[in-house]
């Protein structure tokens, strides 16, 4: 009789342990159409269904209040109020003071009263076209960071500035996502916002995330694979928008001095930074400012990590991505920077 | 139960475990889930032979509860009750067809069996029958496993024979 | 008790090895099987195929796009969105990224591990 009890309480412990096998490994994604691109998120754990909920609630609120091209968004009252202070919410107050930050560092390469331009070229529409030298000229005028004023917690435009959060929005996108996740106990989860990956933690299994870096050169090919924990990366490249127009390929990433595309012998530029919202700013700021002051930019300021992809077919990354970040396939040659400038 | 019986089990139990424990610290670089020596199944062997079928059962479920209890591994817990069951079968049904000096044998049907269990398991956790890829490996690797820890097995048995263990 | 010869224990054994490496290697070496694309219209699957089996090629006709799927391939043919960026993408064959068609929310995508969590770009 002893003796069957004693089996019968090894075998309610062992039952006991079988609910918990998997928890932590099991997963729940989401796919959402917002801010005119697809996101799709992945959260591990328990918590998953619960935190796929908030987020989206969350997504499509942050559309609402910084879309640019919405009516009633805040940004567009923003806009529609230049020459006085217009109080901002938080998220907004965010984006500026990073974007105003960059601006400064980056001497301009970066600048959010890029939206006259913008919206010139029609990349903000449908009706993408090449402006005339004088169009073109006429809104450079307007584009400038300086003219965007702040003061506590609001902010007053000069006339006729029109700011565009859309270099930025995404990324802070992302780094609310995963500050909600964290907040909600979630250990491991990763999202991208149309390309703007940030992971949280690392995988259940304690293995580092795997992020592709696209090739646009290849429809399904990637120039290599960075593996990574806790970092938001995010790319920017010509290849993402652009439209053909008399032979010639226009992207949508504006040089907001030239007020033309940027034409430096860049395909595309990959941040790996910690907060999404500065990786999203950073990578258009770099794609813009070209390798070589790009590079300075990187030794000047640091905080980040980057891979250039040229048009010569060479892979740059900076050397705190050696061992993270390694080549997929032959097409494309690899070499590390370091911040004393020596190429490896 | 004669005292001299539960004796030789408990210390038969010990063993394994001790064993099994040392084994798990050894890192093995297949990259295979599931590879492992299994070197604790020599005892499981010397006590179907030396003793019975049931104290085998019995050393085999101690070491298997114990085993992953102070591994602090309970995930593998399901795992190691289902290949420990397939292979105790297989044991007690190879002991009895092949003779004392095909122990090596016994031992390999019944790691084959072990693996086959903790696949089975896998298929059903993972809901996927995406793991039976790694079957091959794992029949190749129970042939060699087994037959190491099956000759251990057969002589100790061999030299042992005498000892009265119950 | 019926006695099992050794010699033909060994043959049992023999015999496994050989089949599991021969599985081993035949495992490497055969193309993988199914490659299976997945058409979504606002979320929900519309189509399955498996792009391996596909002898003729044929069109997928959606209410706003054209799918051309074809023998190991799959691309957006046709599309009445103001930019093509889906048509401009071209065929996919590989599981790295799907083609989006944003306006007309259709995603088509190549299911299966492409070897990464995420993909950066677009």
């Amino acid at each position: 009789m002893k003796q069957k009890l004693i089996l019968a309480i090894c075998l309610s412990l062992a039952f006991l342990c079988f609910p918990g096998c998997s928890e932590a490994s099991r997963s729940s994604e989401s796919q959402i159409f917002a801010m005119d691109t697809v996101m799709n998120l992945t959260v591990y754990g328990g918590k998953a269904d619960a935190a796929l909920k908030a987020a989206a609630s969350k997504i499509y609120a942050l559309d609402d209040q910084l879309s640019a091209t919405k009516k009633d968004s805040e940004v567009s009252r923003l806009n529609a109020s230049a020459g006085v202070f217009t109080q901002v919410s938080e998220p907004v107050m965010k984006q500026i003071q990073t974007s105003l930050e960059v601006s400064e560092r980056s001497g301009g390469a970066y600048d959010i009263s890029i939206r006259p331009l913008v919206s010139l070229w029609g990349f903000d529409t449908n009706n993408a076209h090449v402006p005339s030298a004088s169009e073109i000229a006429a809104a450079k005028q307007l584009v400038n960071y300086r003219n965007i004023e702040v003061s506590g917690s609001a902010v007053k435009l000069k006339e006729g500035t029109q700011v565009t959060l859309a270099a930025i929005a995404k990324g802070y996108t992302s780094q609310t996502l995963i500050n909600l996740f964290r907040e909600m106990g979630v250990k491991s989860a990763v999202v991208s916002l149309g390309g703007n990956v940030q992971t949280l933690g690392t995988k259940p299994d304690g293995s580092k995330w795997r992020v592709g870096i696209q090739d646009p050169k290849s429809a399904s090919g990637f120039v290599g694979v960075l593996e990574t924990a806790d970092m938001a990366v995010v790319t920017s490249g010509g290849y993402q928008r652009y439209f053909d127009e008399g032979g010639k390929r226009y992207h949508h990433i504006l040089d907001p001095k030239t007020g033309y595309p940027a034409d430096n012998g860049l395909i595309s530029v990959t941040i790996v930074c910690p907060d999404g919202t500065l990786a999203d700013a950073l990578s258009t700021t770099l794609f813009v400012l070209g390798m070589e002051r790009a590079l300075e930019y990187w030794r000047t300021y640091g905080g980040f990590e980057a891979i250039f992809v040229t048009e010569d077919g060479k892979v740059a990354a900076t050397e705190g991505l050696r061992g993270c970040f390694s080549l997929s396939g032959g097409a494309y040659s690899l070499g590390f920077v370091s911040k004393s400038g020596a190429e490896s | 139960m004669n005292i001299r019986r539960l004796t030789s089990d408990a210390l038969l139990s010990v063993i394994a475990l001790t064993i099994f424990i040392v084994e798990a610290q050894i890192p093995l670089t297949f990259a295979v889930p599931g590879v492992k020596l299994g070197l604790s199944n020599i005892v499981t062997l010397i006590t179907m032979y030396l003793l019975s079928k049931k104290d085998a059962g019995a050393v085999l479920f101690i070491r298997i509860i114990l085993g992953s209890v102070f591994s602090g591994n309970t995930m593998a817990l399901l795992y190691s009750i289902a290949g420990g069951a397939l292979s105790y079968a297989v044991m007690c049904l190879a002991s009895s067809t092949l003779s004392e000096k095909q122990i090596w044998a016994v031992s390999i049907f019944s790691a084959m069996a072990h693996n086959m269990g903790q696949l089975l398991v896998a298929a059903l956790v993972m809901r996927s029958s995406a793991v039976f890829a790694y079957t091959p490996v794992l029949i190749v690797a129970a042939i060699f496993v087994g037959a190491f820890t099956g000759l251990c097995a057969q002589y100790t048995v061999l030299r042992l024979k005498n000892l009265r263990l119950k | 008790m019926k006695k099992v010869s050794n010699r033909r224990l060994i043959a049992i054994l023999a015999a496994l090895l050989v089949i599991s490496l021969a599985w081993m290697v035949l495992a490497r070496v055969l193309p993988r099987g199914a490659l299976i694309a997945e058409v979504y219209v606002d979320g929900r699957l519309v189509h399955t195929a498996d792009l391996n089996k596909v002898r003729e090629a044929y069109v997928l006709e959606l209410p706003h796009n054209k799918v051309l799927v074809e023998h190991g391939q799959i691309s957006m043919c046709e599309a009445d969105c103001p930019d093509h960026l889906c048509v401009k993408q071209g065929k996919i064959s590989g599981s790295a990224y799907p083609i989006v068609c944003l306006p007309n929310k259709v995603i088509i995508r190549i299911v299966g591990k492409s070897g990464v969590d995420a993909v950066s770009g677009r």
